[in-house]
C-alpha cells in the first residue's frame, strides 16, 4: 500500500513539474498564423513598389489590400506605467483596436508594465522573441537596444517616408535625426517638454503662508506659475522653515538627478564621466567633478546639511520627495519645471504648492532620444505597425483613448472641453488612469485633462522652442568600447555621490580624493573616448 | 571498488531483482532529476553567450564571436580585486562561523527533552524564511541613524553613529545577520542526523559514567564528522557566490559602503543595471562556475588525502 502510495505521490509530482512547461502548445499556433499575415504584408509590398510614385496611395493601398485579405493582424503595443498592468487594459485594446480596425484593418493589443519591472520584462520579451511591435524604450534605454539589434532599421523599404508621413509632419527634421545612431533612424520621439527648467524648488504654499513669506508679489506676471530667483533666496526661507519646523526635515532632493536637474550641464552621451560644462558654446567634454558648477552645488548642500536641512537618514531614503511631503515630514525638494509643473507638483503633493526656479530654461542633447517608441526588429508586419504608430501620432480620437481611456468609463467631456472623471470614479478605482503620458506617442493631440489650462500645448511648444539647448543636440554615443571603464568610473562615482551631493561630507576634502580614484580607474581614457565620439558627430552634422 | 567488485559476483538473476526492487526510488527521483534537468542542464548551452557578441538579430549562436572579451570587464579593473577579497573572505568567515555555531546549537536541540523543543527549532527557523528585504528594513529599524533603535537605546547620550556611512563596522553586521538568518536551517541537517545515533552509544556511555561534555566529544562529534565535511564541501563549492540579498539589500545599497559589501554577484547586477548586458553577466556566472568548481575537486581532494571515507567521490 505504502508503496503504491509513494508512486502516486512520485507521479503527481513529475505531472506537476511538467505542467509548468504546458502552454508551449498553444504558442507553436501563433507563428504559424503570423505567417499568413506576413504573407499579406508581402503582397502589399509589391502593391506598394507598383505604385511608389504616389506615397499616399501606398499607404491606402495597403490598407485596401490588408482588409481584403480578411486577415486583421494584431499589433502589440508595450509601454510601462507606475501601478502595474491596469484592471481596464482589455476593454481599452478593444476600444482602441475599433479605430484601427475601420481606419487600417488592424488590431491592437496593449502591454503595460509597471516601471520597475518593465526593463526586466522587455529585455526578455525582446530576446525570446515573443510578439510584442512597437514598444517604448523607456527604461530599457534607447542606445542599450540599438546596440544589442532589438530595434528595426524604420527607414528600410522607405518604411517611415511611405507609411508615417504624419510622424514625419509632427517634427522638426532635428528631432527625429537625434534618433539616427550611425546614420540609421531607429526611434520616433514623444511629443512631451523637450526643456527642462534647472534647479526647481518646491514648497508647499500653506508653510510659506506660514513663515509669511510673499510669494504673491515675486511673480514677473499675473500669468506666471513659476517664481524666478536664486539660490540665496531660497536658503533664506529654507532658514525660516527650519526654525519654524525643527522636527521636519527641511530639504531633500533625490540623489538620481541631482546633476541631470540642478545644474546647466550637459551629460552627453549620458553619463557624468566626461560633460559639457558650457553645453550652449562649447563641444569640449570636460570632468564635471573638478568643474565650477559642480563644486559650488557640493559646496552649498554642505553648507545646508550644517545648517540641519537634511534629515540625518537622507543618504537611505526611498521614498519620493512628493510621498514625504504628503505624510508631512518634508517641507521643500527639488524638481525640474516646465508649464503645468505647479499643477504636476500640488496633484502629488495633496495641496497647493509655490514654485521657484533658480536656473535657466534648457535643452539637453538627449532630450529627443531618452525615449523614443521603436519597432522591434522580428516584427512580422512592419507595415501594420507603422501604419498603428503614425495613427497614434495624428488620430485625436485615438490618442485620447490611449492616454486617458474611454469616454463614459473613464472619463466625461465637461462644458469649457476639458475632461475630467465621470460620478464615482476617481484616481483610485479608475481602471485606465495611467498619468504617464510623456510617454505615449502624441498626448499634445489627445483631450485635456481638468485643472490644466486648455492652452497648456502651446505653453509647452513655446517653452521648447524658447529654451537654450545644448550644443551636442542629438548626440548619441556608443560606449561599448570603454565599457570596462564605464563599470569601474560608476562604481567609484556611486560610493562618493550620494555623501557629496547631499552634502554629508565636505567637497574640498572628498572631491579630491574622488578625483584621484575616478583618474586610477580610467577617467581620462573615458572622457577622450568621449570627445573623439563627439567630434566625429560634430563633423559628420556640420557643427563648429 | 568494492561496489564493483561486489556487482561483478552477483547472479543475473540477483541483479535483475535488486534492479526491480530499485524501480520505485528510481521513480520517487524523478521529479528532482527532471526538475535538475530543466533548471541546471537545459540552459549550459547558454555558456557560449560569454564568448559572444550578442545581436538579437542574429539570435545566440548566429551572433560574432567575441573571444575573450567579455571576461576582460571583470578583471580589468582595479574593482576584481576587492570584489573578489570580499567574495571570498565573508564566505570563508561565514562557513567556519555558521558550522560552530549551526553544530553548536543542533547539539543544545537535541540534548532537549521538554516538549517546548519545537517551538524553540520554529523560532530559530523563521529568519531564514524572511525576505532579503524584510531583513534589511529589521536591520534598518535598529541602525537608522534618526530613529534606530541602537543609537537611540544603547548609545543615548553618546555621539549617534552614522551607520550608512561607516564601513568599519559593517564586516561584523554582515557577519551577524547571516548567523541570525541562516542558523536555523543549517542546523537542520546536523539536527536530524544526531536524532538518528543510536541511541545504546549515549545508554552505554552513560552507565560507563561519561558526563554530557564527554558524550558530545567522544560519540556525537565523531559520528557527525562526514556530515560535517560533506556539508562544508558544499559550502566550500559555493565560495565564490555570495548572498545578493544580504549584500545588496541590507546595507541599503548605500554607496559610501561599498568597498566593504561589494561582491562578486552585486558587482555584476550593477554593471547589468547600467550597462545592461547578457554577454557580461553569462561570462561572469562562467567564471563563478569554473573557479567554483575547481574549488570542490580541490576540496574534495584534500579531504580524500586526510580521510577518505568521507570524500564525497
Amino acid at each position: 500500500m505504502k508503496r503504491k502510495l509513494a508512486l502516486l505521490l512520485a507521479g503527481m509530482m513529475v505531472v506537476g513539474t511538467l505542467a509548468g512547461c504546458g502552454s508551449k502548445g498553444e504558442e507553436a499556433a501563433a507563428p504559424a498564423a503570423a505567417e499568413e499575415t506576413t504573407e499579406a504584408a508581402g503582397a502589399a509590398e509589391e502593391v506598394v513598389d507598383a505604385q511608389a510614385a504616389d506615397d499616399g496611395s501606398a499607404a491606402a493601398a495597403a490598407i485596401e489590400e490588408r482588409k481584403a485579405s480578411g486577415n486583421v493582424p494584431k499589433v502589440v503595443i508595450a509601454y510601462m506605467n507606475f501601478a502595474g498592468t491596469p484592471k481596464g487594459i482589455d476593454r481599452i485594446s478593444a476600444k482602441m483596436s475599433e479605430i484601427t480596425e475601420e481606419k487600417l484593418g488592424v488590431d491592437v493589443e496593449l502591454q503595460i508594465m509597471d516601471a520597475a519591472s518593465y526593463a526586466q520584462n522587455m529585455n526578455l520579451m525582446l530576446a525570446s522573441g515573443e510578439q510584442v511591435d512597437l514598444f517604448n524604450t523607456v527604461s530599457v534605454g534607447f542606445m542599450p537596444c540599438v546596440n544589442k539589434g532589438y530595434l528595426m532599421d524604420l527607414e528600410e523599404d522607405d518604411l517611415l517616408a511611405t507609411y508615417g508621413q504624419d510622424i514625419i509632419a509632427a517634427f522638426k527634421p532635428l528631432e527625429l535625426n537625434a534618433n539616427r545612431v550611425n546614420g540609421t533612424l531607429y526611434g520616433i520621439p514623444v511629443k512631451k517638454d523637450d526643456a527642462a527648467g534647472q534647479f526647481g524648488i518646491s514648497i508647499p504654499q500653506s508653510l510659506l503662508d506660514e513663515i509669511g513669506y510673499d510669494y504673491a508679489s515675486k511673480y514677473k506676471s499675473a500669468d506666471d506659475e513659476i517664481i524666478y530667483t536664486d539660490l540665496d533666496e531660497i536658503e533664506g526661507i529654507l532658514t525660516q522653515l527650519h526654525e519654524a519646523h525643527p522636527e521636519k526635515d527641511t530639504f531633500y532632493m533625490d540623489v538620481s538627478s541631482v546633476v541631470t536637474q540642478c545644474l546647466l550641464i550637459d551629460m552627453v552621451g549620458g553619463d557624468a564621466f566626461g560633460v559639457l560644462n558650457d553645453p550652449i558654446n562649447s563641444l569640449e567634454v570636460t570632468d564635471l567633478f573638478t568643474g565650477d558648477q559642480y563644486m559650488d552645488l557640493c559646496r552649498r548642500m554642505y553648507k545646508w546639511n550644517q545648517m540641519g536641512f537634511f534629515s540625518k537618514n537622507a543618504l537611505t531614503e526611498t521614498l519620493a520627495t512628493t510621498v514625504q511631503v504628503k505624510a508631512g515630514s518634508l517641507m521643500a525638494y527639488k524638481t525640474a519645471t516646465k508649464p503645468g509643473i505647479k499643477q504636476q507638483e500640488s496633484n502629488l503633493c495633496g495641496e497647493p504648492v509655490i514654485i521657484f526656479q533658480c536656473g535657466p530654461d534648457f535643452k539637453k542633447s538627449n532630450t529627443y532620444n531618452t525615449m523614443p517608441w521603436a519597432i522591434n526588429q522580428n516584427c512580422e508586419d512592419p507595415v501594420a505597425a507603422m501604419q498603428v504608430l503614425n495613427l497614434l501620432y495624428s488620430d485625436p480620437e485615438l490618442a485620447t483613448i490611449f492616454c486617458w481611456g474611454e469616454e463614459g468609463k473613464e472619463w466625461v467631456e465637461t462644458e469649457d472641453g476639458h475632461i475630467t472623471f465621470p460620478e464615482g470614479v476617481d484616481a483610485q478605482n479608475s481602471e485606465y488612469f495611467n498619468n504617464v503620458n510623456w510617454e505615449l506617442c502624441n498626448q499634445f493631440i489627445a483631450k485635456i485633462w481638468e485643472g490644466e489650462k486648455l492652452d497648456i500645448w502651446e505653453k509647452m511648444q513655446d517653452f521648447n522652442d524658447n529654451a537654450q539647448a545644448s550644443k551636442a543636440m542629438g548626440f548619441t554615443w556608443d560606449n561599448s568600447d570603454v565599457s570596462a571603464e564605464f563599470t569601474a568610473l560608476t562604481n567609484v562615482y556611486s560610493e562618493y555621490q550620494a555623501q557629496l551631493e547631499l552634502g554629508f561630507v565636505d567637497p574640498d576634502v572628498v572631491v579630491p580624493e574622488m578625483e584621484e580614484r575616478l583618474k586610477a580607474a580610467g577617467l581620462e581614457k573615458y572622457i577622450a573616448a568621449k570627445q573623439e565620439a563627439l567630434n566625429a558627430w560634430a563633423e559628420a552634422n556640420g557643427i563648429e | 571498488m568494492a561496489k564493483k567488485v561486489y556487482k561483478e559476483q552477483m547472479s543475473p538473476a540477483k541483479r535483475k531483482s535488486l534492479m526491480k526492487r530499485s524501480i520505485p526510488i528510481y521513480i520517487m527521483a524523478l521529479p528532482g532529476l527532471i526538475y535538475l534537468f530543466i533548471n541546471n542542464y537545459m540552459p549550459m548551452p547558454g555558456i557560449v553567450l560569454a564568448f559572444k557578441n550578442y545581436k538579437a538579430k542574429d539570435g545566440i549562436y548566429g551572433s560574432a564571436w567575441a573571444g575573450l572579451k567579455n571576461f576582460k570587464y571583470l578583471f580589468s579593473t582595479q574593482d576584481a580585486f576587492v570584489i573578489t577579497r570580499n567574495t571570498i573572505c565573508y564566505n570563508i568567515v561565514f562557513i567556519i562561523v555558521n558550522l560552530i555555531f549551526a553544530v553548536g546549537v543542533a547539539i543544545i536541540l537535541s540534548e532537549l527533552t521538554t516538549k517546548a523543543k519545537k517551538l524553540y527549532q520554529s523560532v530559530i527557523l523563521l529568519p531564514y524564511l524572511l525576505s532579503a528585504v524584510i531583513v534589511s528594513y529589521l536591520v534598518f529599524a535598529f541602525l537608522s541613524p534618526e530613529n534606530g533603535f541602537v543609537n537611540n537605546t544603547i548609545l543615548r547620550g553618546h555621539d549617534p553613529i552614522s551607520w550608512y556611512q561607516e564601513k568599519k563596522y559593517w564586516p561584523f553586521i554582515l557577519v551577524f545577520v547571516n548567523l541570525w538568518k541562516g542558523i536555523g536551517y543549517n542546523c537542520i541537517i546536523y539536527l536530524s542526523t544526531i536524532i538518528g545515533f543510536d541511541r545504546g552509544l549515549y545508554e552505554a556511555a552513560a552507565i560507563d559514567g561519561a558526563t554530557k561534555w564527554q558524550q558530545i566529544t567522544k560519540i556525537t562529534l565523531p559520528l557527525l564528522r562526514p556530515t560535517i565535511i560533506m556539508l562544508t564541501l558544499m559550502a566550500v563549492g559555493r565560495i565564490f557566490y555570495s548572498d545578493f540579498g544580504l549584500f545588496y539589500q541590507v546595507p541599503q545599497n548605500s554607496g559610501a559602503l561599498l568597498s566593504v559589501t561589494n561582491t562578486i554577484d552585486t558587482y555584476v547586477y550593477r554593471g547589468l543595471l547600467e550597462l545592461g548586458d547578457i554577454t557580461m553577466s553569462a561570462a561572469a556566472g562562467v567564471y563563478q562556475s569554473l573557479v567554483g568548481f575547481v574549488l570542490v575537486l580541490a576540496a574534495n581532494l584534500a579531504v580524500k588525502k586526510i580521510d577518505p571515507d568521507s570524500a564525497l567521490f
